[in-house]
């Protein structure tokens, strides 16, 4: 009976985690692995259950966003090839700075995060009549695109690409350093820097994000460090989480995308300093 | 080369279909992995973690040979790079921890 209880808590905490993630496109890892080490998870086990988590609801959404076209694959593909190679050197540089540090630099960022997110009103990109369904989709040899929304075409345009991908780079550096997935910072990034629509970026975040834990799970695998009857229940329930989540996300407004990404945000930053 | 890839989401929809069926899949094994428990169970939930760490990994396969097949070359160095950085990353990763 007692572990049956436990059962249903790692599969409720797997799904609200992932919903709560996939709504901003950062994945719900970062909430996930704290909630569990203070149910009397160890850390050691409680890490790779969040990574098998984060690909669940990646996928979970995945059929959503790729059939809606608000996916940009080509400005997720350029962003993640800069976050790997910073991530790359951040892991082989570990120690080089305390933890202690780097958690708070990263919740510091995090925080700014919210507030550029939250703070920005109304919207960038506004819909054009005179584009038709048929104009969904990703610009070839850019990272540039329209995506819909409530029967609307909307054309965005990316700004600042150079700065947005050398911030990716410095992102996977410093997330590499403090081993933790950098789902938080690539939504904020994308929306506000690169100036992609917050709803792509996050439905693109979500695609990256899938990519980034599963190379994480493969190497934790290879060293057999996962519980994976536990790994299942946790499977379940970001599924679920993760389809709920990113069909509320397709449903609402960007502004409001923007503003729960900002509360979540502000939540991360806390779940890190309190983990750490 | 500003145009709307308009081929590519209709081939997102084929693929969406196709990764639908892949959640569904691994929803059961997950499902039957718990309720079998045991060995056997351990088996099942194994194969499924598995299948998570590949199938992430097949979508960018499928878009490089897409762009490829449009001549989006530029896009093609960026995935071909994106995959060459993971497989030496995995691979440092594991030869210095």
């Amino acid at each position: 009976m007692v572990e049956l209880g436990h059962n249903l808590v790692l599969v409720a905490l797997a799904a609200l985690t992932s919903g709560v993630g996939a709504l901003g496109g950062i994945g719900g890892a970062v909430l996930l692995v704290p909630l569990l080490v203070v149910t009397g998870t160890p850390v050691t086990e409680a890490s790779p259950l969040g990574l098998v988590s984060v690909i669940s609801a990646s996928l979970a959404a995945a059929s959503g966003h790729l059939r809606d076209g608000t996916v940009n694959h080509r400005a997720g593909v350029l962003s993640e090839t800069a976050a790997t190679s910073g991530a790359i050197a951040g892991a082989l540089l570990v120690g080089i700075f305390s933890e202690r540090m780097l958690t708070w630099s990263i919740a510091v960022v995090i925080v700014a995060a919210a507030l550029m997110s939250g703070r920005r009103k109304g919207v960038r990109w506004h819909p054009d009549a005179s584009l038709r369904e048929s104009d969904v989709g990703e610009h070839v040899g850019s990272i540039n695109g329209a995506y819909g929304f409530n029967g609307n075409v909307i054309p965005y345009r990316a700004k600042n690409v150079p700065f947005g991908v050398g911030l990716m780079g410095i992102a996977g550096f410093v997330t590499g350093l403090a081993g933790v997935g950098g789902g938080f910072i690539k939504t904020p990034i994308t929306s506000e820097v690169m100036h992609l629509p917050v709803k792509v970026a996050a439905a693109t975040s979500t695609f990256t994000i899938g990519l980034t834990a599963s190379v994480a799970l493969a190497v934790t695998a290879f060293r057999g460090s996962i519980d994976v009857n536990a790994a299942a229940l946790v499977v379940l329930g970001a599924i679920a989480g993760g389809s709920i989540g990113s069909r509320i996300q397709n449903k609402v407004s960007p502004p409001v995308v923007r503003r729960a990404l900002s509360f979540i945000l502000i939540a991360v930053a806390v779940a890190l300093v309190a983990r750490s | 080369m500003t145009h709307t890839d308009h081929a590519q989401l209709a081939a997102q929809r084929t693929l969406a279909r196709i990764n639908e069926i892949i959640v569904v899949v691994i929803t059961v094994a997950a499902l039957v992995g718990v309720l079998v428990g045991g060995e056997s169970g351990r088996v099942i939930d194994a194969i499924v973690i598995v299948v998570l760490c590949v199938v992430p990994w097949l979508r960018v396969v499928w878009l490089v040979a897409r762009w490829r097949r449009i001549g989006d070359m530029r896009f093609v160095a960026v995935g071909v790079t994106l995959l060459t950085l993971t497989v030496v990353g995995v691979a440092l990763t594991t030869l210095v921890k």
